[in-house]
């Protein structure tokens, strides 16, 4: 069954081709395993963590002044409609007099109160464990305080963390001019509310008043808190336990005009968001206005409920939480494991399968050169069965030559810090072995049974760089991928190829899933030989 | 059957489909004979010999060698074979030389000196290049790999093909060699001429079918011979046309006549042809070309 002169060409054909990829494969085998080794390894892990720190960071403080912005905005919105309510029974009860400054400040002090309530109500809404006396309420409360700045209280403070930042005060002007004399007239007369009540209230001038007056505030109480030596104190502390220096810090522009900038640009973005979302709402759908002011609520609440509860108070614990996942993140298995093996080291024996499966047998008879070795009275059984050990056997030499090549550069350039270990090591060898093979399978596959070796390597080739391809994609929405860079619209092409079941993690993990899928994967290669040689004892041949 | 038959092709058909392939092609070759198919492209020659060995399974019918069928038994005799197909591509070897070795190494040849006899004959020089060889120096290599072996059979797929006259002569000196020493041999050409000198039998092919199976014996050893007479005036051609010769082409314009005689009786034509004025006289050649225009003429007219 099996011919060795047949073998022999086999190698005196194709040698070269084998030399070539073997080469190729070592040679960045070597560069990658160097790379990533020794020292290497330490300054590209910092660079990642850094990059992922600062991401973690920045997120941390748009959230913080989102959450800044909503409590103070909501609360403004409730403070006017109370004022307003109140500034008309003020009205109301004093027929045919002018409204005194007594009325104003009593609306005022009744608004001021359920400014108060209005804001504890929301506070209390984000979290049920954020109670009066918690920092994270004081710091919420605060928030909303400086928003509003009632009586000036908060000018120093404004003064301190940016001079000239103080807001004037707050307006009630508009308000109190929005009821004239003829509705007051009205009002006595009829003792009813005029119909368009409350509508100053809705105006887009006054929601773009207040919104613009919370976004200012919180993003100055925002950047003033996080720039703050304690704040900063606190975060370097946390940074520090991943190596990365104030020097570095520094170098990520977190200052208080940086912070201001990030915090007034996360609230432009959410309050665009939050209107899209609302846009969308249509008020005609809704049986009465008030459905539709419920549901514009639920849409905000929805949202903001989304972002994350970032504080100044929970900084360094969600800055240490999110960091946490890139300290077990092992940038070995990054480019050793994902890069290499599953890819690069991937992509050049698959050349190698597809070009020298594609010569094996589809080559020969379209050329015609495998009527010299039929005619000898080897039978097609003996010709397929010794191709096949042939394509076998040069891949897995292939593959023995990167395992002493990744054994040896394993020892001469250890990783500092990896889970890698020499077995797992050999074991990406063995997956890589498996999938070369499930791939040059069904590129054997194709060369018996087309005549022609272009479509061969059309339909067998093409198979195999779609594979390819498809793996190339997946890995960006790896979860071995850090996540700032993850798309997971991409996740399916992780389950659609056959390099799927080279199950880097399981290996790593020590999770046995990845003997049944390197079982599979043998499978395959199994199935399509046998196919292949059944397919081409029973064609005709042009030769 | 009969032991003298090596090769034995009963109503195979190939039906690739659209009118092309071959259908119902029957012929034997005994021990020692050498046969030439004929035909123009695409007729079915090269269909007929993959099927032969056993590279193509047949629609119907079925092809034998030495009384085993070709496709399920191939690779019992086609030892006995030495091939040599139409396209020549060889594997992707360096030199000749490799290439031969390969082969021999295949047929567990030990013995080089047959091949290295054919090699001087056909003054080849094996150590070129495989990739740069010429037409007639891949055929000559081909031909060195069928032989080496030293099989009964040979077949060979227009081996002459491209070859520069020259080149042509001592090819088929060397076939011609072979077949002196007893070998059995089919193969296919373009050329009649080709045929007609060195084949026992040839077999014309048309469209898949064959027309004619001629005898080159029986050709050559024809019992009539052919002369063509050209008259210089018109009486001495009416006088002539009125003596009773089997006239088989008539030309009044030139005054020009063929006649065709008896073998051995020439001598009673040229005592009548004495009292004539001539211009000239000539006798026509009856060649296996001209065999099968006729055959070819009358199945269309038919």
């Amino acid at each position: 069954m099996f011919s060795k002169a047949l073998y022999k060409q086999s190698w005196k054909a194709n040698w070269i081709q084998w030399l070539a990829v073997t080469l190729v494969s070592s040679f960045v085998l070597v560069i990658i395993m160097m790379m990533s080794g020794g020292d290497g390894i330490g300054s590209l892990t910092s660079s990642f963590k850094e990059t992922f720190a600062k991401q973690a960071l920045q997120s941390q403080f748009e959230n913080t002044a989102i959450n800044y912005h909503y409590v103070s905005n909501e609360s403004l919105e409730t403070f006017d409609q109370a004022f307003l309510d109140q500034y008309l029974v003020e009205i109301q009860s004093n027929p045919y007099q002018a409204p005194t400054e007594e009325n104003i400040m009593n609306a005022y002090q009744y608004a001021i109160s359920h400014f108060q309530e209005e804001a504890d109500r929301q506070i209390k809404g984000m979290d049920e464990t954020y109670t009066e006396e918690t920092a994270a309420y004081q710091e919420l409360l605060g928030a909303a305080m400086f928003t509003f700045n009632p009586s000036g209280v908060m000018n120093d403070l404004y003064e301190q963390y940016e001079v000239g930042s103080t807001p004037l005060d707050y307006d009630i002007m508009t308000i109190i001019l929005s009821v004239d004399s003829s509705e007051m007239m009205a009002i006595w007369a009829t003792g009813e509310l005029p119909e368009n009540y409350g509508d100053v209230i809705t105006s887009l001038e006054r929601i773009a008043y207040r919104t613009n007056r919370a976004r200012a505030s919180s993003s100055i109480f925002m950047a003033g808190n996080m720039s703050s030596p304690e704040a900063k104190e606190a975060i370097l502390e946390t940074l520090a336990e991943n190596n990365i220096t104030e020097k570095t810090y520094d170098s990520f522009g977190f200052d208080y005009l940086g912070l201001k900038t990030i915090g007034s640009n996360a609230i432009v973005t959410f309050q665009a968001r939050l209107d899209f979302e609302i846009s969308k709402l249509n008020s005609d759908d809704y049986p009465t206005i008030d459905a539709y002011f419920a549901a514009v609520k639920a849409i905000k609440e929805e949202l903001q409920a989304s972002i994350t509860e970032s504080l100044l108070t929970k900084l360094p614990a969600a800055l240490s939480e999110s960091m946490v996942g890139m300290q077990e993140y092992d940038v070995y298995i990054m480019t050793v494991g994902n890069m290499y093996f599953k890819i690069v080291g991937l992509l050049i024996s698959v050349v190698f399968v597809i070009v020298v499966g594609v010569n094996l047998i589809a080559g020969q008879v379209d050329s015609g050169s495998m009527a010299y070795i039929l005619s000898t009275g080897t039978t097609r059984n003996s010709v397929t069965i010794t191709q096949m050990i042939f394509f076998v056997s040069s891949t897995l030499f292939l593959y023995l030559t990167t395992s002493i090549v990744s054994v040896v550069c394993f020892f001469i350039a250890p990783p500092a810090s990896t889970s890698v270990t020499l077995g797992t090591l050999l074991l990406f060898n063995l997956g890589a072995f498996l999938v070369t093979m499930a791939l040059g399978g069904i590129i054997y596959l194709a060369s018996c049974l087309f005549n022609r070796s272009k479509r061969a390597m059309a339909i067998g080739g093409g198979f195999a760089v779609l594979t390819l391809v498809a793996t190339i994609l997946g890995l960006f929405a790896s979860e071995t991928t850090p996540t700032m860079m993850r798309m997971s619209a991409l996740d399916p092409f992780n389950y659609v190829s056959l390099v799927s079941l080279y199950d880097i993690s399981a290996i790593v993990d020590g999770n046995f899933a990845f003997i049944w899928k390197f079982a599979i994967l043998g499978i395959v290669a199994v199935i399509c030989f046998a196919l292949g040689i059944v397919v081409f004892k029973k064609k005709d041949l042009p030769l | 059957m009969n032991e003298n038959v090596v090769i034995k092709v009963d109503n195979l058909t190939k039906d690739f489909g659209d009118q092309k392939g071959i259908f119902d092609i029957s012929f034997s070759i005994k021990k020692g004979e050498m046969v030439g198919f004929v035909g123009t492209n695409g007729s079915g020659k090269s269909t007929t010999i993959r099927c032969i060995l056993g590279f193509i399974k047949p629609n119907k019918g079925a092809s034998y060698v030495y009384g085993k069928e070709s496709w399920s038994h191939s690779s019992s005799f086609i030892k006995e074979i030495g091939y040599v197909p139409g396209e020549i591509a060889f594997p992707d070897l360096n030199t000749g030389t490799d290439f031969l070795k390969s082969q021999a190494e295949f047929l567990k040849l030990k013995d080089f000196s047959h091949a290295n006899r054919l090699i001087k004959i056909l003054t080849l020089d094996p150590s070129a290049n495989l990739k740069r060889m010429s037409k007639g120096m891949k055929q000559k290599t081909a031909l060195v790999a069928a032989l080496m072996h030293d099989p009964d059979i040979l077949i060979m797929d227009e081996p002459t093909t491209g070859l520069d006259p020259l080149m042509r002569i001592n090819f088929m000196d060397v076939v011609k060699a072979e077949h002196n020493k007893g070998k059995t041999i089919l193969m296919s050409s373009q050329s009649f001429e080709e045929l007609e000198n060195s084949c026992d039998k040839v077999i014309f092919l048309l469209n898949g079918r064959i027309v004619s199976i001629a005898s080159i014996d029986e050709i050559k050893n024809r019992p009539e011979q052919d002369f063509k007479i050209e008259f210089t005036n018109h009486e001495d051609y009416e006088a002539f046309k009125a003596l009773d010769y089997t006239i088989i082409r008539d030309q009044p314009q030139y005054h020009q006549v063929t006649v065709s005689i008896i073998k051995g009786r020439v001598n009673d034509l040229m005592e009548d042809l004495k009292i004539y004025h001539l211009k000239f006289i000539s006798e026509v050649k009856y060649t296996l070309e001209r065999h099968f225009k006729k055959i070819a003429n009358i199945k269309e007219e038919n």
